[in-house]
This record gives C-alpha cells, structure tokens and sequence, in this order.
C-alpha cells in the first residue's frame, strides 16, 4: 500500500474510532487508535517511509485524540520510534506476536502523557485517569492491533498482487 | 556526499520527527481551556475531519437503527423516554429550590438582578468523542448558525455537560465537567458551602472532585451541587452533580468530596450552548 494511503487508512481509523465511540456512548478505554497507528506504521513500513506517514498522522492524531498540547504527539512518536528498534525482529506475517509486542510497547504511550503533562501542565492533575484508564486502554488497543493490523494486511497483499508495492516501488 | 547523507537517513527521520514533536508542544503546549484556537487553514482543515467524523457517525447510527429491529427496540426507547422524564424532573426540581431560595435572598438585597430562565441557548448533536482514554472531549455540529466562542457553557436539561474548548466552522470541542482540565466554580444547593469541582478524568463513572470545601462546611452525600456563578463562564443555579462520599481530614484548612455528575455524559446526543442572555 502506498504511503498516502496508509495515511488515509490512518485517518480513516482514527475518525471511525471517534465517530464509533460517540455512536454507542462507549468510553471505557477506547481502541486508542492513534497509538494503534504508530504501531502498525512502526512495524509494517521501513522506518523513513513510516517516520514520513507519521509526521503527517501527527496532526489528526492531536486533534482527534482530545489530548492538550502536543502530548498525543509525544506519545506516538515515543511508541513509534520503540516499535522502529524491534521492527527486524518481528516475524513478517501480523499475528500475535505483533498484537503483544505493539501492545507492550504502547504502554509507552500512557508513560509518556504523564511524564510530558507533568512537565507542560502541572496543574492538570491527570495521574488518577492514567492508571484507572490505561488497562482498559490498552486492552482496546489490542483489539485494535488485531482487527486494525489484518485490514492493513490485506490491504497490502492487495496492493502488492496488483505490483503496485513492488520491492522498491514505493520505499 | 550523498553515501554519507543516506546512512544517516535514519537518525535524520528521527531527528526531524522529534522536532516536529517539539515544536508541537511548543506552539500548543501549557494552553488551557479555550486558549487553543485552530488558524484559518487548520480551521478549515479540522471541519474537514469533523464532517468525515459525522458521516461516519450517521453510518453508524443507521446500522445501530437497523440492528435495534431485531433486538427490544421498544424497552430501549421506553428506558430513553424515561431516563428524559427524570432528568426533566430533577432539573425542575433544582430549578424550583433555586427559585426559592433566590426569593428568599431577594427580599434581602434589593436590586438582585434574577438570571434563571434568561438563556438564549443554540442547539447541538453530539458527532464524535474523544479518541484518548485520558482526556474528555465531546465533538458537537450546531443546528443553528449562531457563533461559538471559546469557553460558552454547554447543558442539557440534567445539568451540566462542559465547555466550550475550540470551535471551526459550524463544529466545537467541549471539555467535559471530567476532563482532568475543567475546573467549575460550585455550592452546595443545601448549606450554600463553596468549592471547585475538578474532573478526574474516569470513563466508566466519569466521577469529579470537589475541593476547596472548607472543613466547618458541612457536606454530605447526597448534597446537589450546582454552579455559584463566580468565575463568569457558568451561569448560577446549574445542576453539576451530586456528592457521591464526603473524605474529612483531621489536618488542613479543606475536606474532599467526590462528586457524580448529574449527566450521564456516554448517553447524551443533544446538547444545547448558552451563547448569551435576554
């Protein structure tokens, strides 16, 4: 899959988490879709193409998470670049291994809203949310993985049968 | 040359992506409630979003509707109906204590100018929420062409839903009364006892704090708390919750309280914005 498209796919997941939430007035946790986004991107693509498609996540990630002040930012980058130094030790095909380690690693997320939040806005006392919401939180962002990471996978294979992500066509 | 710039391809992704971060936080970080308006591009771009985010949403509530023919549609709208009655009712209620109470003030101190039933209120559908298990935001699209501004106070006929956060286009975002940021300035409709009520940024309960309560005051559950009007951004005698357990200290100046707010926010889907008075 092309890179614009993995960020449409992104953005698509994104909203379709917000708009799903507000539908069926289902707030406990959430998929943190962004988060799942910087994982899938971290795992799936080479890491300057990846680093590319989440530079430009980083936007409706920060507008759509409702997170203050570039903290959702700090967060996906954080978990981005930690799924980046174990991404060539994956297996290839999405599975639980990768749902695991992106979940794992994605409690870097919570890590570093609360470190970042400290240092930027000390009055806003977040720390009772962080631990009442991040098991739940995480425990959405494996469904997501999963579910997320087989549509991206077929996606792929789609695209690669068609030859339009070649070897070198597109990173 | 360019050997040497592609090996380092690597740390320069993370390099620049990093930068990118910080300026992030740089430009938007510290900001409070409303001190984060979006530019005209990112206005224009961020209704672009909001108007995917409610096809999706009608999408969604059409195969919501679809799906309830087949389950106890009825018990469901039955429960809706009823769930309305009693926030019809309780918000009466808080009203008409208001009224009396504000009688009995006004006999007082002459030239107390009344405020209660004076609202000019803009209607508004809920779209999306928040994607962050941390933080409370409610998208909201108005019916109306009226003008939002940062920090107008958004109800229901329960009470208190938050406030005003960004607005683009005919969109906004609105901080709920839990989000960890809002801070509502409340007393307690029985003694009149004075505190803050902060979100505490739970999901399930969306439980807030209520501190500042001085320790002679006496609270105790069951206490409705409703705005006091100071601060200028709520209007006074507005349902926020009701005490849910009272914490006494033996040290300090203050006692804590736990407040269950009097919304039940996971259900709303219609609000209405106080964008002035008569």
């Amino acid at each position: 899959m092309p890179p614009w498209l993995t960020w449409v796919f992104g953005v698509a997941m994104i909203t379709l988490e917000s708009a799903l939430l507000a539908a069926t007035g289902w707030t406990v946790g959430g998929l943190m879709s962004g988060v799942g986004m910087a994982v899938l991107v971290g795992a799936r693509r080479p890491f300057i193409v990846g680093a590319g498609i989440m530079g430009a996540l980083l936007i409706p990630i920060e507008w759509i998470s409702g997170v203050p002040g570039g903290l959702a930012a700090v967060g996906v980058v954080a978990v981005f670049l930690a799924v980046g130094t174990v991404r060539n030790r994956l297996p290839k095909r999405w599975g639980p291994t990768q749902v695991i380690v992106g979940t794992v690693l994605g409690s870097l997320y919570p890590l570093a809203i609360w470190l970042s939040a400290t240092l930027v806005m000390p009055r806003s006392d977040i720390s009772l949310a962080i631990v009442a919401e991040s098991i739940p939180g995480l425990a959405g962002l494996a469904v997501f993985l999963a579910v997320g990471g087989a549509c991206m996978g077929w996606l792929d294979s789609l695209f690669e049968r068609t030859g339009a992500s070649a070897p070198g066509a597109w990173s | 040359m360019l050997d040497r710039f592609g090996s380092y391809r690597g740390l320069i992704a993370t390099g620049a992506l990093v930068a990118l971060v910080l300026a992030l936080v740089a430009v938007a970080g510290g900001r409070g409630i409303g001190e984060d308006q979006p530019t005209s591009p990112g206005a224009w771009l961020r209704s672009g979003l909001a108007w995917i985010q409610t096809g999706e949403h009608g999408a969604l509530a059409g195969i919501g509707g679809y799906l309830d023919i087949f389950s106890d549609a009825d018990l469901v709208r039955e429960n809706e109906r009823l769930r309305e009655e009693v926030d019809r009712l309780r918000e009466e209620k808080a009203r008409l204590i208001g009224v009396l109470q504000e009688n009995a003030r006004l006999r007082k101190l002459v030239g107390f100018k009344r405020r209660h039933n004076e609202y000019e209120l803009a209607p508004a559908r809920i779209v999306a929420r928040d994607v962050s298990p941390y933080f409370r935001i409610l998208t909201l699209k108005l019916k109306t062409d009226a003008a939002l501004k940062p920090r107008m106070p958004v109800v229901v006929a329960g009470g208190v839903v938050g406030q005003i956060h960004r607005t683009y286009g005919s969109f906004a975002d609105v901080v709920l009364v839990s989000d960890p940021r809002s801070r509502i300035d409340v007393i307690s409709q029985r003694s009149r006892a004075h505190g803050v009520v902060k979100g505490l940024g739970h999901a399930e309960d969306y439980l807030a704090e209520i501190s500042y309560l001085r320790r002679n005051d006496r609270v105790r559950e069951g206490d409705v708390m409703v705005t006091s009007g100071m601060g200028g951004i709520f209007p006074p005698e507005l349902v926020v919750g009701t005490v849910d357990s009272v914490t006494q200290r033996e040290r300090g100046l203050f006692q804590k309280a736990r407040l269950e707010p009097s919304v039940d926010y996971s259900r709303i889907e219609e609000v209405f914005v106080i964008t002035g008075t008569k």
